[in-house]
């Protein structure tokens, strides 16, 4: 079992593809291997996105029931590319659910405010955290997601390419402007507190 | 930029921004992939295990009634050879060796044909079984992931986020 803040074990594409292979047979081990290397990824992916930890667990293990499915019955034909097809499923499932919650409730809801601000509670990050999370909140879903499969997915360059289907060069200049952009987002929220904590 | 030491090259930078800014995201990664409580792992194996369960007890039923099939068969042909050998024996007391035998052989033989088609009545249930655990699969599924819309694209095929256009 992955503890929280290990590096990605990135093993080498045949291990991965044994361990695919083992799961399909229904081999507890090798699932009990898969979830302890890719179940906390995924559930960071959901989590920084829809800011709640009950529903990110909700969609890892539906992002997971779509993986068994597959492996288990044939369906699994993505063989040297297990991460990037496993990260597909999580984002478009992410991406759905994100947007669907979008389409339920809007920002002045009671219940959408009570839920930020339970998640504000929850949260024990830093404040340099909360405004980063916030920045992330105002990037368009391209630039957010890329920065969420690098930095929560701790997925390389090469897999997001292979995800998107993209070279790892475009990968690499669309994540540096991403990057860019976040910056931007947070120097202007900076700047806005200071001028609240100036006149006030 | 150590964390991803898989392509550690590409986050290189100079500019100390950047760097920071990287590691702050990194940090929030982490936070969140360390939120899950201790039992996470062992909730996500049980979810696994209860979508792969309608596989595996289909498996179970189709071997069962194999078993079944194949123990009854076994027993008739015991019994039946066994009671067939005493009453060639008893035959072949009283000097009558030649129809005996030959009576052994074709009862045997009229075994053997039942036993062909009782093998073929095996295949038919495990043919029937696999229909079974598939068509409870397909409903497991569907029960479970018809709220998702990606679903149908990933076991359709069909690109519903376009992710390819990210």
């Amino acid at each position: 079992m992955l503890s929280s803040d290990a590096a990605p074990q990135n093993a080498q594409d045949g291990s991965i593809e044994d361990l695919v292979s083992r799961a399909g047979r229904g081999d507890e081990d090798a699932w009990r291997d898969i979830l302890g290397l890719y179940g906390r990824r995924v559930f960071a992916l959901a989590r920084s996105r829809v800011r709640d930890d009950d529903l990110a667990e909700e969609i890892t293990q539906s992002v997971f029931a779509t993986v068994a499915t597959k492996v288990c019955r044939d369906g699994y034909l993505e063989q040297g590319r297990f991460e990037s097809w496993l990260f597909r499923i999580a984002a478009n499932r992410v991406r759905d659910e994100f947007r669907r919650r979008k389409r339920h409730a809007s920002p002045t809801d009671p219940a959408y405010l009570q839920d930020a601000r339970t998640q504000e509670a929850a949260s024990d990050g830093s404040a340099s955290h909360e405004a980063l999370r916030g920045a992330l909140a105002m990037l368009n879903e391209q630039d957010r997601e890329i920065l969420e499969l690098r930095h929560h997915g701790q997925m390389s360059f090469k897999q997001i390419g292979e995800l998107l289907g993209q070279p790892v060069g475009t990968v690499l200049a669309r994540h540096h402007r991403a990057l860019k952009k976040l910056r931007t987002r947070l120097e202007a929220s900076d700047d806005k507190d200071g001028a609240q904590h100036g006149s006030a | 930029m150590g964390r991803h030491n898989h392509d550690t090259e590409y986050n290189e930078t100079h500019d100390p921004h950047e760097e920071a800014l990287i590691r702050t995201l990194d940090a929030v990664g982490r936070e969140d992939r360390g939120a899950p409580d201790e039992g996470f792992e062992a909730r996500l194996l049980d979810h696994v295990a209860e979508t792969i369960a309608p596989r595996a007890r289909a498996i179970g039923r189709q071997r069962s009634w194999v078993f079944v099939l194949q123990g009854a068969a076994a027993a008739v042909l015991v019994l039946g050879a066994g009671a067939l050998m005493l009453l060639s024996l008893s035959g072949g007391g009283a000097g009558t060796a030649g129809p005996g035998v030959t009576d052994v052989e074709s009862r045997i033989a009229s075994l053997e044909d039942d036993l062909d088609a009782l093998d073929g009545l095996a295949s038919i249930s495990e043919a029937l079984e696999s229909n079974i655990a598939e068509v409870g699969m397909l409903t497991d599924i569907m029960d479970a992931e018809l709220s998702m819309p990606s679903v149908y694209a990933e076991l359709g095929g069909v690109d519903s986020g376009g992710e390819g256009s990210l």
